[in-house]
């Protein structure tokens, strides 16, 4: 159906938003990234002096270093929560609509609403009030104080965003493939684990890629958790973005690393895009 | 060049390959035997039990630390009873003026964002105009870049522009986040909604506003509920953004959590979270008794 000239109005109030509070922002983060940084002035800068030297600085330590980590331990974080999450979302899937099935989703939604602060805090509080941790940790010979030990901690707090989302999407993936195919596979011989595994597991080979890609998109923009968790010895760009804005205030350097970052995410976006699009098996 | 027929053998087998796995004997079966299932039975339950128990122990340790009567943070599980953190969060104006703010501003984006957001989407379920996925690719940028980045962006905008009100510029930056969220929430609540009730209401004398008010409101009710809820949830939630968009005098509750959070890691904050995981407790339980988390979720095409 066409629309008359008055249901237009119907996307003005999104488009009035979205452009000024989205668009022109992105806008404004473009324009000041080319702008040479004048040190010491607060707030925006007065004067504008087009270079290249934001982006150009970012080539090099410590930008690379910082970029390594959130790359690195976003990969952990999103492989070891497809791990974790596929058991229990295979489980959900295949069970009939019983209590378990309903608290098991209402577990995992719950963890999905909940405030990332209130896991964030108690995972520090965790390793502060339980001396049995820090002893399995030191055990394995990685100093309470040491960075490697941050880089533990942040995966931890990645994977209690990633494993919910995670689950709840390959609850989706599994849900679409016929349990009738499993039943199949073990009518031939086929032991249970062997039949999940080459066949279910293969056919919602698609979710579990874009569940990665997904897990991997969220990990490289977190924020709030390497920010408690980092303890200030990891951080991610998202941080260092943050850092050049609140204590090191330099606005050019913190945009291109935005811009560098948003293009990233766009990448690992369109990713998921492809992989999801049906075109893509032939 | 012909096998002659005694060649041919009626067994299940060809002498050179093994036989079918259902011909043999368990203990034959190798990686399809009974011990191998019997071991990924247990590691499949352990895998499960464990990933469930690493979800649930922080919330466990922030309820149990919260009533430590202990002055001060020991290990855990607390000796005594004691509800004097969450008196202190009561008594805490510094927190207590953040929750306020998070409430107004969360209030104010949710009703914004569920306005806003529904008409956008009655608008693409209804209408096919030339680039209607244009359009909607660009509803739905927010989701695509991170929170960090908006909330910069708006800052540099909302200082550009003059935009002094915190309250303003908190709403702002929040509705953006929210907004996708509802607009997909309500479109799938509206997909679902044949248009031919919209036009019998038409046929039978109703006009455009009654039509929505009777007809298709309450068929997208579902929509509209869970996507305000969520509009919420990512209000009352953020960091990333308030962090931008907060000054000394108005910030969230988040804001001032984290602030804190990065001094000491004070049981007031565990009383704090305490209180916010019930809330959302009540949240999810709700939803559930309200919409039914199945429907949330769907049951995919072979669900039982």
């Amino acid at each position: 159906m066409r629309p008359s000239k008055s249901a237009y109005l119907l996307l003005m109030p999104v488009g009035l938003v979205l452009g000024a509070f989205f668009l022109v922002p992105l806008a404004l983060l473009l324009y000041t990234s080319f702008n040479t940084h004048a040190p010491g002035t607060f707030a925006l800068a007065t004067t504008y002096e087009f270079t290249w030297a934001n982006y150009s600085r970012l080539l090099g330590p410590p930008f690379t270093r910082y970029l390594w980590l959130t790359f690195k331990l976003s990969v952990i974080a999103s492989a070891l929560g497809l791990a974790l999450g596929y058991p229990l979302a295979y489980l959900i899937a295949r069970r009939r609509s019983d209590w378990v099935r309903t608290a098991l989703l209402g577990f995992l939604i719950a963890m999905l609403f909940l405030s990332v602060i209130v896991r964030l805090y108690g995972i520090g509080l965790a390793f502060l009030s339980m001396p049995a941790l820090r002893a399995v940790v030191e055990a394995i010979g990685v100093p309470f104080a040491s960075s490697t030990m941050s880089e533990i901690m942040i995966v931890t707090g990645l994977l209690h965003v990633t494993i919910p989302i995670v689950t709840l999407t390959l609850v989706g993936s599994v849900q679409n493939v016929n349990p009738m195919l499993e039943e199949a596979a073990r009518v031939l011989g086929a032991s249970r684990w062997f039949s999940v595994l080459s066949i279910t597991v293969r056919l919602s080979i698609r979710g579990l890629i874009s569940g990665f890609l997904l897990a991997f998109t969220l990990s490289m923009a977190a924020f709030v958790i390497p920010l408690i968790l980092g303890r200030g010895n990891v951080l991610f760009v998202s941080n260092l973005v943050y850092n050049r804005f609140s204590q090191i205030v330099n606005y050019p350097s913190a945009a291109a690393m935005s811009v560098v970052l948003m293009i990233m995410g766009l990448v690992a976006i369109f990713a998921v895009a492809r992989v999801s699009n049906p075109r893509w098996q032939r | 060049m012909t096998a002659p027929l005694s060649d041919i053998s009626l067994k299940s087998a060809s002498t050179s390959e093994s036989p079918r796995m259902s011909t043999r004997s368990p203990g034959q079966r190798g990686v399809h035997g009974r011990s191998a299932d019997r071991i990924a039975t247990v590691v499949f339950a352990g895998t499960i039990i464990v990933t469930l128990a690493f979800l649930a122990a922080p919330l466990v340790v922030v309820l149990g630390m919260s009533v430590d009567s202990r002055q001060f943070v020991s290990t855990f599980p607390p000796p005594g009873f004691s509800l004097q953190w969450y008196q202190s969060f009561i008594d805490n104006p510094y927190y207590i003026s953040g929750l306020r703010t998070s409430l107004i501003v969360g209030a104010a984006v949710m009703v914004i964002s569920t306005i806003a957001g529904t008409a956008a989407a009655l608008f693409l379920d209804r209408y096919t105009i030339r680039g209607k996925a244009a359009v909607e690719a660009f509803i739905f940028s927010p989701f695509l870049i991170p929170a960090v980045i908006l909330g910069f962006g708006v800052f540099l905008f909302t200082a550009q522009a003059g935009i002094r009100n915190p309250y303003a510029r908190l709403i702002g930056g929040h509705t953006i986040l929210a907004m996708p969220f509802v607009v997909r929430s309500v479109m799938s609540g509206l997909s679902g909604i044949s248009p031919l009730y919209r036009e019998a209401a038409l046929t039978l004398g109703a006009n455009e506003w009654y039509a929505f008010k009777d007809v298709t409101l309450p068929l997208a009710k579902t929509g509209i509920v869970t996507g305000a809820l969520f509009s919420l949830a990512i209000s009352l939630d953020d960091v990333a953004v308030a962090l931008f968009l907060s000054d000394t005098r108005v910030y969230t509750l988040p804001v001032a959590l984290i602030t804190q959070m990065r001094v000491s890691f004070d049981l007031t904050i565990a009383a704090a979270s305490s209180v916010i995981t019930l809330a959302t407790l009540f949240g999810v339980i709700g939803l559930q008794r309200w919409i039914g988390l199945d429907k949330v979720v769907g049951r995919g095409v072979h669900g039982q």
